[in-house]
């Protein structure tokens, strides 16, 4: 009976797997390779793990003979590192995957701010175009978003399209992100940054034709003056 | 005491090296220098920083006393084996991983 409660949470913890915020449902090739590294790393703490409840386990009830070489050296030791080695390669390989390259990828800017933020893009009349809280990409291709920060650290964050990546005031950071499909995605503030950190909202509208043709109220002309607090 | 400063000179020695090639990582991703930007002179000065440091170690653990036996021989020297592994496990990837 004391695993019902545990059973009964099992379809609202998988729920969580799903939906705009999850970065287990990916939908961009960025994304898909974190996701796909999320697993394996789950599967090496719970190859850990049973192996640690095991010897729990072992340690209660009559005493039993334990051969140290096996327990000790080849378990403890050699099989740890061994699952470590593996989840530690596979993080190098998906970290080398999903780097910005210089491959002509579309490049949009990323300011954060308390608490917001605000996104430019080059228009179609080659200007610059800035939108609060609404990033324009371009679906089913890579876009390398030059993140920045006004005030403190803040972090970028697409869950569904690809990792955080730090905005830190006085630097210039690079992520790529990569939408599989037109539409819209969330994206959040991943970095505590004050009071107004939980409303920090986005959204990426990933758009078919590239560069969007959009609606004055989605987007003004980049004006650098322009004061961008709320 | 002297047992418990042999025991830890191992693991101190991977504090310390990986200390400085985290410095020197953060210093070529400042920008001082460029870390590619050098054809790559930053990752051999990381890379020499962390052999270098590989044969510390090895130095440490030749030089550890052998002691009465016992623990006062296998102590030190499985400190002395658990911060060769660390620094050799820990910092292998300044060789192969994109840097900044």
């Amino acid at each position: 009976m004391r695993g019902l409660p545990s059973l009964l949470m099992l379809p609202l913890m998988l729920a969580a797997c799903d939906g705009p915020l999850s970065a287990l449902s990916p939908r961009g090739p960025v994304a898909a390779e974190i996701a796909w590294l999320w697993w394996a790393m789950l599967a090496g703490a719970a190859v850990l793990t049973v192996l640690v409840l095991a010897l729990l386990a072992m340690g209660f009830g009559a005493p039993r003979p334990a051969r140290a070489r096996v327990w000790i050296h080849g378990m403890g030791l050699w099989f740890s590192v061994a699952v470590l080695t593996a989840v530690l390669a596979a993080g190098l390989w998906v970290g080398e995957r999903i780097l910005p390259r210089d491959d002509g990828a579309v490049t949009v800017h990323a300011h954060a701010w308390q608490w917001g933020w605000t996104f430019t893009h080059t228009g179609p009349d080659g200007a610059e175009v800035r939108s609060d809280n609404l990033l324009h990409i371009p679906a089913g291709q890579p876009v390398d978003v030059l993140v920045t920060a006004e005030d403190v650290i803040h972090s970028f964050w697409v869950p569904q399209l690809a990792g955080k990546l730090d905005a830190i005031p006085g630097r210039t950071n690079r992520t790529r992100i990569v939408a599989d499909s037109p539409g819209t995605y969330a994206g959040l503030c991943a970095e505590f940054c004050g009071l107004g950190h939980a409303r920090m909202r986005f959204n990426v509208e990933a758009h078919a034709e590239w560069p969007p043709l959009l609606a004055a109220d989605d987007a003004d002309t980049a004006d650098p003056d322009r004061e961008v607090r709320p | 005491m002297r047992l418990l400063a042999l025991f830890i000179a191992g693991p101190a020695l991977w504090a310390v090296l990986f200390a400085a090639v985290y410095a020197l990582h953060g210093i070529g991703c400042a920008g001082l220098t460029g870390p590619e930007s050098l054809g790559g002179l930053w990752r051999l000065v990381m890379a020499g920083v962390w052999i270098a440091g590989l044969g510390a170690h090895v130095a440490l653990l030749r030089a550890l006393p052998a002691g009465r036996g016992g623990a006062d021989r296998w102590l030190p020297l499985t400190g002395g084996w658990i911060g060769l592994g660390a620094s050799a496990f820990t910092l292998f990837p300044v060789l192969i991983a994109t840097s900044c």
